[in-house]
This record gives C-alpha cells, structure tokens and sequence, in this order.
C-alpha cells in the first residue's frame, strides 16, 4: 500500500508531491533534508525506520507524458522556454493583425494577368483562361484541398516531429559556450547592467526602467 | 539508363518561401517573382510582383502559400507559377506539357514527406515534366565550383565538377539552415536549424519602430523596405550602440554616418520612401524639408540584423548564428571538420545586409580552433540567385550530374509515387 501525500508549502517549490513505499500505516514523509530525519523518526512512533520517499515534480511529470521534456526538467526553464516560444510567435509573422483577418482567397474567376507591355493597373486585360483544379485524380486532391500544416502535421506517421525538436541547437549539446550574450535595455537597446526583479527584462537607466514597468513589464502590479 | 530521352530544355526553380527564382538554363539571371498574393486596402487581390507596381502599398495583407517554410497549399502555389510560366518566364508550350523539359526543383531541408509527395505528383501529372529532381538547395552549390573559389579567394587548380566539402548557411525568409554537403551530397545528421529569418527580423523592427516612433504594425511592406535599405551589421556591437546612444541622447543635429534619416512615403511622391542622403538634403529648400515626414533611426539599424547573431537581446532564449555553426560543425565527422569551415558559403536573402560576412568570420575565429583555415564566401549582390546559377550547372555536367539523379517521367509511371520519396527524400 502507497500514499501520496502533499508536502506543505516552502520547502522546495519544483516539488509538491512525495509518495511513500513500502510502509504500512501513515508516516511522516522525508523531506531529504538530514536535520529532518529526526523529526520523522519521532513523529511515526509506531515505525522509526528510514522510509523511502520518492518525491515527484508535477509539471516534469506532465511534460514527460506528453513528450516534450526537451529541458533539464526544472520548471523556471520550461517556463522561460515557453515565454520565449510566445514571444517569438508573436515576432515571426508577417500580417501583424493575422489571427483577426479573414483568410486571403484566390479570386474565382482567377487572377487578372497584366497586359504583357503594359505596368499599369488600368489597362490590364483579362486572362481568360479559367483556372483548372487538376487534371488527374491526385492533383485534383491536391489542388482542392485546404489543408494547412497542422492538419498535415496531424496524419502524419513518420517521426519527422521529432527530427524537427531535435534541429535546433541547445545549450547541452556538443557545444562551445564560447558566445557571450549580449545584455542590452530592452526599451532603448543601449548596453545594460540591471534587470527588472519581477519578469527578468533588462534595463539600462531608471527612465527606462520606468518605462518597462509602465508598458511591458508582465507581472507589474500598481 | 542510355535508352531514357532527356529533354532539350533545362529549368530551374529555386521555389524560396519568399519569392521564386526561376529560369532556364543558359540565362544569366533567373526571374524573381514574389511568391504571394496580396490584398490591398480597397480588397483586390493581386499576385506575384503585382505589388510592385501597385500605386498604394499600405495596409496591404499577404497570403503565402508556404507555412513555417513548408509548401503546404499548392492550390495558391499552382496560380503564382503559372503566373510567373506565362507573365514572367514567356513559355510557349501548354502549360500542361512540358514534355521537353527537365526539371529542377529546391525544398526546404526535412519536408514533410507528405507535402513533398504532393510536390511530386504535381510536378508529373499536373505539368507533365520530362525529368525532374527534387532537392534542398544546398546541395546543389558545390556544383557552382568556379564561383565558390572566387568567393573563398582560392586560386587552386579546379579539376573536378564540385567541391568535396562545403559549409552551406541560407538565411532565407522562414529561418536560416546550417548545412554540410560531402561529396556532393548533404550530411544530415549535421544539419542544423535557427528558427530566425527575414521575417523575424522585420518583426522586430516593426515592433522597434511603433513602439518607438510612429504605429507601423500594418505597414509589412514599408517596414521590409525600411530594413533592406537602411540595416547594417556592426563589428564592435556594444561600441556601436553606446556611440549611437549618445548621438540620439545629444538631441543635436549632426551629419553622422551612424544616424539615417528615411523618408515615410506619402503616395504622391513616393510609395516605397527612400533615405535621405546628404546631396538630397543640399537640393532641396527648408520647406521642402520641413513637410518630409522624416523617421530618424539609430540603434535599430544594428540591433535589427545582431538578433541572427544575438537572438537574446528581443528576449528570445536561443543559440544564435555562430553556436548553431559551430554545432554543425561539431556534428560532422572529425576529418571533414577542418575542411568545412575552410569552405562556407553564405546564401540567401538576409545577407545582403552589409557587413554579416566579416562579423561571422571575426566570431568563427574566436570559437574554432586555431590550425582551422576559416573562410567564408559571400555574394552579396547575388546571394538569392546563387543557388538558382548553382543549378545551372548541375545542369551543365548533365552526364555525371544531373542524369544520375534525376526520375523521369517513365520512370514515376512505372515504379509510382514513392519511388520519388525513396530517391529523393533524406535518409537519417
């Protein structure tokens, strides 16, 4: 019979559960720590044998299962991972406001092709040519459908996913941490020696300190 | 293979998630047509390099056929190359017969196997090429020999068709690849990826510039031009940007080579803007000046294009350039190590920024070994067409080139579909 036990609040914050084996009846979990080992021998009473404690981190659990456990498992890097994979959405697009528009569709009658001499936009006539949606089976699959690449990602059944994880350099492959990175102010990209104590962005000078707090700052509260 | 016909003409199209470089062999320069359409504000929809001769170029939405640099709808990317066959390139034939042509075609490295699948069937049952072969874009600069021996300032004798070793880095608009090609073929288990591209740089400046200075975050096409014209890479980034700190802290109007002053469009005169340029300035009279509505950049024309190098400094928690380089060369074999980073090539789009290649080449030489030859070459008024001439000559050594790897049309009609995927597809 096992327990699983909450651990109370303030001893390391990565961990908040242990499960205890091999015991029978409730006992103190061990907490790891050797000034502890005395208050749970005292507190069991009935049994003041050295159990065995295996504590489990939640979130590395979760990520283990469903397999993106591509960090060492400490929460504060996967949440830096994570805080850097939204910033980097919401960089790399091209229409700012792409979520809100409505997609882009190709003209039923087709494209209009400019006058082969002409530039302007006025006097471009008409192709005439309807467009053809195949001429085969599969390209006229091809060509109707209106897949995009997660539904492609979905029928998937090779392991390209976990070719594409792998592509990227980390900081723990075969790698020369030679490359200092560079610490600049996040509001006017000068040189910077602080950092703001509540989300980790640099700054360079109270004034644009006070700007961070005002705009960007994530976990500001007035 | 001797009783296989080829056909008489070549084609190439290096099919970027950018724009398309396309062209026959024997030319000089490949055409080059956006590979999009657009919607400008009163809701038209235009294709290709339409754009660039539309007379109001704001708040215009592209569409791409391409997502995270994978062909993914080819309904949109049929209408652009048929486009581009019949407005651009002028072929003759029916577009549906191109039995006298061989064909080759660029992919992003790792496709889905599916989007390359579709790739293949389109190519053969839509277009009706003769031949064809289907391949990431790397492969094929080895084969642009002479080339790659005037860049790399290596005057050696040239006897044999391609170089054995070569470093390929293309830093297109998606992102940027780090790939080693040996003998000719590409080695991938050190290929390496940086999800960084033109796109995340104009990204960047547009959230610059409208936090910053004026709102830009619909003006897509307005914030590439500014990035195009006006970037350029530092050598000494933290010396760079404190000197231009101050300057723009002096609030005082000086003429410096570290300040330039673009000048917004507005639709009368301009639809694209321009820079301001000192001999401008002397020709025009102060009110002319005064009603320019003028943007003044400093630090963003450096810290723009440092995020391929320094990808922290917008926050993002990534190696940068030269780690993702190193790595790849790291993760080739032992031997080929040397040889690699005597023989990098840089193509694609981002580098014609100026300065990129003598950074690279400073903070290679930093982190390689000291006995390693470190050269890089670099094309800069070519670098998006480089691989498109690459091409070409693959082409011109056809017997032990293009003829040993390409399927044709017989041969996709006997064996099928995945016969394509076994030929071309990579094997890891």
């Amino acid at each position: 019979m096992s327990f699983i036990e909450e651990i109370p609040k303030g001893y390391k914050t990565s961990l908040y559960y242990s499960s205890l084996y091999g015991g029978t009846g409730a006992k103190k979990p061990f907490y790891g720590d050797d000034s502890q080992k005395e208050n749970a021998k005292s507190f069991g009473g009935r049994n003041s044998r050295y159990q065995q404690v295996v504590n489990y981190d939640v979130a590395v659990l979760e990520a283990n299962a469903h397999g993106q456990n591509n960090n060492d498992g400490s929460t504060a890097e996967m949440k830096a991972t994570r805080k850097s994979n939204k910033r980097l959405l919401e960089l790399d697009r091209e229409n700012y406001n792409e979520h809100q528009l409505a997609k882009i569709e190709v003209p039923k009658e087709g494209f209009d092709y400019f006058g082969n001499s002409s530039k302007n936009l006025n006097v471009m006539n008409k192709s005439g040519r309807r467009f053809k949606l195949g001429s085969t089976p599969n390209t006229k699959r091809i060509l109707s459908s209106k897949k995009n690449l997660n539904n492609y990602l979905d029928e998937d059944t090779s392991n390209i996913l976990k070719i594409w994880a792998n592509l990227e350099t980390r900081d723990n492959t075969n790698q020369i941490n030679a490359v200092p990175e560079l610490k600049t102010c996040s509001i006017c990209g000068n040189n910077s020696s602080y950092t703001c104590v509540r989300c980790g962005t640099r700054f360079c000078s109270i004034k644009c300190g006070d700007t961070h707090n005002e705009t960007r700052c994530s976990n500001y509260a007035v | 293979m001797s009783s296989v016909s080829y056909g008489s003409k070549n084609l190439v199209i290096d099919n970027g998630s950018y724009e398309i470089k396309m062209g026959y062999m024997g030319e000089k320069l490949p055409i080059t047509v956006p590979n999009c359409i657009v919607r400008s504000k009163d809701r038209k929809v235009y294709i290709g390099d339409q754009l660039n001769y539309l007379s109001d170029v704001s708040q215009v939405q592209i569409r791409r056929p391409f997502e995270k640099g994978q062909l993914t709808s080819w309904e949109l990317e049929k209408h652009i190359w048929d486009y581009s066959l019949v407005e651009k390139l002028r072929v003759n034939n029916d577009l549906g017969n191109f039995n006298d042509t061989n064909l080759i075609l660029t992919e992003t490295p790792f496709s889905l196997p599916q989007l390359s699948k579709n790739c293949d069937q389109i190519v053969f049952e839509e277009y009706n090429f003769n031949s064809y072969y289907r391949t990431p874009v790397a492969s094929l600069i080895p084969w642009n020999i002479k080339s790659n021996r005037l860049l790399l300032n290596d005057d050696g004798p040239i006897d044999k068709p391609y170089d054995d070793f070569q470093l390929i880095v293309d830093s297109g608009f998606n992102c940027t690849w780090v790939i080693p090609v040996i003998y000719g073929v590409v080695y991938w288990k050190g290929v390496k990826k940086l999800a960084i591209g033109g796109r995340l740089l104009s990204g960047y400046l547009r959230e610059l510039i409208s936090f910053r200075y004026y709102d830009v975050t619909d003006e897509t096409l307005l914030v590439n031009n500014i990035k195009e014209k006006s970037c350029f890479v530092a050598q000494d980034y933290n010396q760079t940007i404190s000197d231009m700190i101050n300057l723009k802290n002096s609030k005082k109007n000086t003429d410096s080579n570290l300040m330039v002053e673009y000048v917004l469009p507005d639709f009368k005169t301009t639809t694209t803007g321009y820079i301001l340029t000192k001999e401008m300035k002397k020709q025009k009279t102060a009110s002319e000046l005064e009603n320019l509505l003028v943007l003044k950049l400093y630090d963003e024309r450096i810290s723009t294009p440092e995020l391929l190098i320094h990808p922290e400094i917008a926050q993002l928690k990534k190696k940068g350039l030269t780690s993702t380089i190193i790595d790849s060369i790291q993760s080739s074999p032992e031997l080929a190590r040397p040889l690699l980073a005597a023989n990098i090539i840089l193509i694609g789009g981002n580098f014609k920024i100026p300065g990129f290649k003598e950074r690279i080449l400073k903070n290679l030489k930093e982190n390689l070994p000291d006995f390693y030859n470190t050269r890089i070459g670099l094309d800069k008024e070519k670098c998006t067409t480089y691989g498109w001439e690459s091409g070409c000559k693959l082409f011109e050594n056809k017997d032990i080139g293009f003829n040993k790897v390409c399927i044709t049309k017989e041969e996709y009609l006997e064996h099928g579909v995945n016969w394509c995927a076994k030929r071309f597809n990579f094997n890891y």
